[in-house]
């Protein structure tokens, strides 16, 4: 899988810090090229496989068609980020090039979401949930607005009911359900936990900061559960606790099921990715196996990811 | 939760969430001393949160120990997980356990502890298996991590005596 990526914009320099970090956990290299010399470089490396990754930053877009242009044969399996909606030179070029069908519009969701995008792009079992999860049209999601009271967890918990019920009708082997339900209310418990965390006086107004997202998607071999804070509070102690905490020890030291939630969720999981901003958002992302097979139900899952800049 | 009555076993069925009280729960175990036979089978899915709210009722309201009976996979995953779920004197008579054959049949059975599955110190390499109309069954998850809340019955038991 070769990713051609281009960020413009003032964050696109923290974007490529983040891109660096999940190019270095995946063994990927990424390079940064500023210049449109820089890209025609890189585009012909693309091809030798050199740098899987393409990291554009700080280009017109016009003159990333251009380069296209020149070099568009080598690019044909490549895909292409954009955080940016496609100025229509870009757009046609990438159309003429063989682009269309490998357009990722991230669109506002590529720099919260990069590493986890990047992560899993890197690994092509993945890839078809991700461009799911990725693709605003086709994901299942909710994005919920807490308020004070809790009376809206009947509520919240009947939509993901609805929602992954739906996707088992389609999908599911026996028995997932319960399974993808809970990792689903699992995670969300935890990110509203997160949010409520500094929950101290009746004055506090969660406006844009309460906001969980949620996400599912499926291929009919991965359920894949997304969910997003606004706080950024999980920490890699409290992650990898939970990962390598033996049986019977999944709850934290002195409680009876504080800590469990994520536990529970990668005992369903067979992957699970985190990706933290401290202070701005935690991003969960678990996929769980749905293939008809025995032992398909482990505790523990195959890869854990944590992603912080 | 839905609460209902067999005789003398507690019937909890439905959804465990943290979106839900567990007074009628509470109303059905209130004082009781004597050991309370629990049938959680009719769980549909649950919430660690929302175990966590029904077993702070259980601990307010139940004097005496509970004999889980037809546990549901929901219970004892979510037990092998915390060991500190299972209060001291609570014991496991039977539960569901879904056994899965290679062309993908399930097979959902309640099994008895003890007899059918026996108490162990581990689990690893056990494994249970079932014949139907030919086709063989075997237990859907890892056995040592699934079962490892019956390694925790099998070393109080192995203390008391």
């Amino acid at each position: 899988m070769r990713v051609l990526i281009h960020l413009t914009g003032d964050d696109a320099l923290s974007s490529m810090e983040s891109c660096s970090i999940a190019a270095g956990i995946c063994a990927l290299r990424a390079s940064v090229f500023p210049t449109e010399s820089g890209v025609l470089r890189a585009i012909r490396e693309l091809e030798e496989e050199r740098s899987p990754f393409l990291l554009v930053t700080g280009l017109d877009q016009r003159e990333l068609a251009r380069a296209i242009q020149l070099e568009g044969k080598y690019c044909k399996t490549s895909v292409l980020l954009c955080d940016k909606p496609l100025v229509p030179s870009l757009k046609q070029t990438l159309a003429e090039e063989g682009f269309a069908r490998h357009l990722v519009p991230l669109g506002a969701r590529l720099s919260r979401d990069l590493v986890p995008t990047l992560h899993r792009l890197a690994h092509p079992e993945f890839w078809p949930l991700s461009r799911w999860l990725a693709t605003p049209a086709r994901e299942h999601s909710i994005s919920i607005l807490v308020p004070r009271d809790l009376s809206f967890f009947k509520e919240v918990f009947e939509r993901e009911f609805a929602m992954i019920g739906e996707l088992s009708q389609k999908f599911m082997r026996e028995g997932m359900f319960p399974r993808g339900w809970q990792a689903a209310s699992e995670l969300f418990d935890n990110a509203l936990r997160a949010t409520l965390g500094e929950a101290k006086s009746e004055d506090f107004v969660l406006a844009s900061h309460g906001a969980i997202d949620m996400s599912f998607a499926c291929d009919g071999e991965t359920l894949g559960v997304s969910v997003t804070d606004k706080r950024g509070t999980l920490e890699p102690w409290t992650f990898f606790r939970s990962v390598f905490s033996r049986p019977g020890e999944a709850a934290l030291p002195g409680k009876t099921s504080l800590g469990m939630g994520l536990r529970a969720t990668l005992a369903s999981s067979a992957s699970v990715i985190a990706s933290v901003s401290p202070g701005s958002s935690t991003c969960v992302q678990a996929f769980l196996p749905l293939e008809r097979s025995q032992r398909a139900v482990a505790m523990r899952p195959k890869r854990v990811e944590y992603f912080t800049p | 939760m839905k609460i209902s009555h067999r005789g003398e076993v507690v019937l909890i069925g439905g959804d465990i969430d943290s979106s839900e009280g567990c007074e009628a729960l509470a109303i059905s175990l209130k004082g009781k001393a004597t050991p309370t036979r629990l049938d959680s089978s009719g769980i549909r899915a649950g919430s660690s949160s929302g175990l966590h709210y029904y077993l702070q009722e259980l601990k307010k309201h139940v004097a005496g120990p509970i004999v889980h009976v037809n546990m549901s996979t929901f219970f004892y995953s979510q037990f092998s997980l915390s060991f500190s779920l299972l209060r001291q004197a609570d014991t496991i008579e039977s539960m569901h356990l879904r056994l899965m054959a290679t062309d993908g049949s399930i097979l959902d059975e309640v099994f008895t502890v003890g007899k059918e599955i026996p108490l162990l110190s581990t689990y690893d390499g056990f494994d249970l298996t079932k014949t139907v109309n030919g086709k063989t069954f075997t237990l859907d998850s890892v056995p040592e991590e699934i079962l490892a809340i019956l390694t925790q019955i099998h070393a109080r038991q192995g203390a008391i005596k």
